[in-house]
């Protein structure tokens, strides 16, 4: 079976996400970035990437590039979610500013058990801090980050290209002020409110 | 030697998948329905390079998961008819979204085409596709195409033919949804594979990844093999797996994999010369759907296209309707007078063809309308505006321009709602068309509006009948949509697409379709209609009776329909009503709202033949009337007192208003929910909502004190 998270060591789970980070920054992951940015030397940097590629997490074949398997992107994810989630928790929710909250959330985010991590996703959703694509005002654009919606609804959702990822931009709201139209995979839908409610994003500023 | 080939056209709405098959059959086409569903089936034919194509236009879909009946046909046909090829028509522009259902024709295993239609637009947006490249990526062979300007039509024929030539089995790329997806998938395909009668089917590799996207239709198939609990113990623990691995439900997870293959596959194939932020149809929509604005141009343009439609077709009916009564005089000239045989020619088959030919100039226009609307892409809009409204009492957007239509007629607008996805949407809207006043009743609002209310009231009263029958409309709605067709809302994630210019050439082709299916379905059953409603108006047979006002009063009396007017008055004493020429009149009605003012004339021997159509009655001064107008305040019961007063005069047009729709709409009611279940369920409840409706007015009006 594939590692969970915490079945890793912290510092090779703060590499996964590392990896992950740049990748999305910057389409890939060098090894010379990966250890500017954890502020280690390149030769910890190999040492690591090997004991990742044993766990079949990265793949590290052309010298210098290192690509994450599809194991280590569903890893990376869950550790980079839960740094975000905590990170937002202390600083969004409690008010921490933000240099402390980011370096809490690094200590914490390696120890916290799947359950409270659950409780703070609820307690998010319920504070409302986590954005639903409802909460997007017009002329704004968010990632797709979580579909809530169930059967027919979300089939149709996905048949429509909305899927975790996906970029949404919000063009405008009825003048009845139901439904809302936006744009995504470069077209138009529209959507009512009660169903654009079902779906967490994250806003893009 | 010749060979058939049948060939289905898939792909997502607004792709041009219609406009192809249009430009390929012409009008060799058929329509008809899927076996069992309202789902329409257009077949087409044609021969090319010795072969002969039977072209089915499969329903218009999004992707062919089993949400929708529609995704539901089009995929059992591809799989139960085993088409030779299916042509995927893609909206080269809209490439991304698009080829979500290609990938997924890829896995069902169909012999399949993409064509990418709308070449020219993709590249107005800046987009160039190397088609060579895009068909080695997915291994299925691309031909580029636009369809409105009719380029490379031929070119699907040959390609299908070139598919179905070819000795070798094309290497079809397969989706890979990451290795452990992957790996999970195939466990379930093993499972699969343990029953030969399931995997014969379908692909054992598409069975599995549907279970996986938990597919009820396929989960249906697979409880009835005798492996089911094996295989469903494979799905259940390969979907924990996945949801442990990636923290979302199996579903997700494979839709965002198929995206992400899809946009791997893009970035290698199509380049993007420039970005086009916003194009012309933003802009129209900044106006067409502004805060403000939106709404007062949408009534606008709604307003202007029922002016339209009503004004054009009227004089149109006119010469209908005066040719077969000029042919009926013509006719009647030349047969022996007073003769039953006569009768039955002038009245029941030239007036009953007449009455199924009168209604095809507004059905005609009304069609060029819609179509002009839809294919605009504004009718979209339409449902955009009015869907808070409509949501909030069960229904659609989409259903707003039927049930507005049908204060015209009731029939174009029961055919318009095939613009309605949902079944118990569209039923519902179906089933309240009929409470929306049609022109044709009009003409007896007139009559006892001019009899019993004082003119400065006319108004008033007339918009308090229509007011009533939007109310009762929208009850019934809501009372349908929550007891009787319940369900889930259906979801409104729904394409807003761009603005196009309609061809002439499609709404044409929409027209003389929707013209036929009419004529066609719902002719026959309109004409069996008129020649009952002869019979019964004309017979028993009293040869002695002349042909002047006083015969045909007496003839009418003491026919059958004039025997049922009789026996049926007792049901309406509740509500006040106490005329038996009404209960005739009500008769008629069922066969045409048009002939109620004409009935009732005949019957008080007042003579008030004649035209009496939405504009043909000339306002309360007319004429027509006046007579019969003095006749109906004369009448009297026998012990003296009035039988009509204003109270029972507006109980008696509320329940003209909401009692049975014309035996047209039955028929087309019949014809568009492809069953006989519907239509009699709208003739009883129609009579009942209209008797309580009529009693309720009548005794609260009196409890009221008005008279």
């Amino acid at each position: 079976m594939s590692p969970f998270v915490g079945e890793l060591s912290s510092s090779l789970e703060d590499y996964l996400e590392a990896i992950l980070v740049l990748a999305r920054e910057k389409k890939v992951a060098r090894v010379r970035d990966i250890a500017a940015r954890l502020g280690v030397a390149m030769s910890s940097v190999d040492g690591a990437l090997r004991r990742l590629a044993d766990e079949n997490l990265v793949r590290h074949e052309r010298y210098e590039f290192v690509e994450l398997t599809d194991k280590g992107i569903a890893l990376a994810r869950k550790i980079f979610d839960r740094h975000n989630l905590l990170t937002h928790l202390l600083h969004d929710i409690l008010g921490v500013d933000a240099e402390t909250a980011e370096k809490d959330a690094c200590a914490i985010e390696h120890h916290v058990s799947q359950k409270t991590i659950q409780s703070i996703i609820d307690f998010s959703i319920q504070r409302k801090k986590y954005h639903t694509l409802k909460d997007i005002p017009p002329g704004k654009s968010a990632r797709v980050a979580r579909l809530t919606s169930h059967g027919a609804i979300l089939k149709r959702m996905l048949d429509m290209g909305i899927s975790p990822g996906a970029i949404i931009e919000v063009k405008r709201v009825a003048p009845l002020g139901d439904p809302m139209e936006v744009a995504i995979l470069g077209y138009n839908l529209s959507l009512r409110k009660s169903e654009a409610n079902s779906i967490l994003v994250e806003p893009l500023s | 030697m010749s060979r058939n080939i049948k060939l289905a056209l898939a792909g997502n709405p607004n792709a041009g998948k219609t406009t192809i098959f249009n430009n390929l059959t012409g009008l060799r086409q058929h329509v008809g329905n899927y076996a069992g569903v309202t789902v329409e089936k257009k077949e087409g034919f044609l021969s090319h390079r010795g072969y002969n194509f039977t072209i089915v236009d499969l329903p218009g879909i999004y992707g062919l998961s089993a949400s929708s009946i529609d995704e539901i046909v089009a995929r059992n046909f591809i799989v139960e008819e085993k088409p030779d090829v299916v042509i995927d028509v893609i909206d080269a522009s809209n490439l991304e979204r698009n080829l979500y259902l290609a990938v997924q024709l890829m896995e069902l295993g169909a012999p399949l085409i993409l064509a990418l239609n709308m070449a020219d637009m993709a590249q107005k947006q800046g987009l160039s596709i190397d088609a060579e490249k895009l068909s080695t990526l997915l291994g299925v062979p691309i031909i580029m195409t636009v369809a409105t300007r009719r380029v490379a039509m031929q070119d699907i024929l040959d390609s299908a033919i070139r598919l179905i030539e070819s000795k070798s089995v094309p290497v079809r790329t397969r989706i890979h949804y990451g290795r452990e997806v992957d790996r999970l998938i195939d466990r379930t395909t093993e499972a699969v594979l343990k029953d030969p009668a399931l995997s014969r089917r379908y692909p054992a590799r598409w069975i599995s990844i549907k279970l996986l996207e938990q597919d009820a239709e396929v989960l249906k198939r697979v409880m009835e093999s005798p492996f089911a609990s094996t295989i469903l113990d494979a799905v259940e623990k390969s979907s924990e797996a996945i949801r442990g691995l990636f923290g979302d439900d199996p579903e997700t997870i494979i839709a965002e994999r198929r995206y992400s293959f899809i946009s791997g596959a893009c970035e290698e194939a199509v380049r993007r010369s420039f970005e086009q932020r916003h194009d012309i149809s933003d802009m129209i929509d900044t106006i067409l759907l502004n805060r403000l604005l939106g709404l007062p141009i949408f009534l606008l343009l709604i307003w202007l296209t029922f002016k339209f439609v009503f004004y054009a077709s009227e004089p149109m009916e006119a010469a209908i309707e005066g040719f077969f009564g000029l042919l009926g005089r013509v006719v009647g000239g030349i047969l022996p007078a007073a003769s039953p045989l006569r009768s039955l020619i002038v009245d029941g088959v030239i007036g009953g063809v007449g009455s199924v030919l009168v209604f095809i100039p507004v059905i005609f226009l009304i069609f060029f309308a819609m179509s002009f609307l839809e294919d605009s892409g504004y009718l979209a809009r339409a449902a955009f505006l009015m869907d808070k409204f409509m949501h909030k009492i069960g229904l659609h957007g989409r259903s707003f321009i039927p049930m507005l239509l049908g204060f015209g007629c009731s029939l174009p607008a029961i055919m318009a709602t095939r613009t309605i996805d949902d079944e118990r949407d569209r039923l519902t809207t179906i089933l309240v068309i009929p409470f929306m006043s049609c022109g044709a009743r009009l003409p007896i609002y007139v009559l006892f509006i001019g009899a019993f209310f004082p003119e400065a009231q006319a108004g008033n009263i007339l918009f308090l009948i229509y007011l009533t029958g939007i109310f009762v409309a929208v009850i019934m709605a809501w009372i349908l949509r929550r007891y009787l067709l319940r369900g889930p809302a259906a979801p409104f994630v729904m394409e807003l697409p761009p603005y196009r210019i309609p061809t002439l050439r499609a709404i044409l082709v929409h027209i003389w379709e929707r013209g036929t299916v009419y004529l066609k379905k719902a002719g026959t059953v309109i004409l069996a209609g008129a020649v009952i409603m002869w019979f019964l108006s004309n017979f028993p047979w009293y040869p002695n009776f002349s042909d002047n006002r006083n015969g045909e009063m007496k003839r009418m009396e003491l026919s059958y329909a004039g025997r049922i007017g009789k026996a049926i008055m007792p049901v309406f004493h509740p509500s006040g009503i106490h005329d038996w020429r009404l209960g005739v009149g009500f008769v008629g009605g069922f066969f045409a709202k048009e002939i109620v003012v004409t009935t009732l004339g005949t019957l008080y021997a007042a003579g008030a033949g004649g035209r009496l159509r939405q504009s043909g009655c000339d306002g309360w001064k007319g004429e027509h009337n006046l007579s019969l107008r003095q006749s109906l305040r004369n009448a009297v019961r026998q012990d003296g007192t009035p039988i009509y007063t204003p109270l029972i005069a507006f109980s008696v047009m509320v329940f003209f208003l909401l009692y049975l729709p014309c035996i047209s709409t039955v028929a087309i009611i019949r014809r568009e929910t492809n069953s006989w279940r519907w239509p009699v369920f709208t003739i009883l409840y129609t009579i009942a909502v209209a008797w309580v409706a009529s009693f309720l007015i009548y005794q609260g009006g009196k409890l009221l004190g008005l008279k």
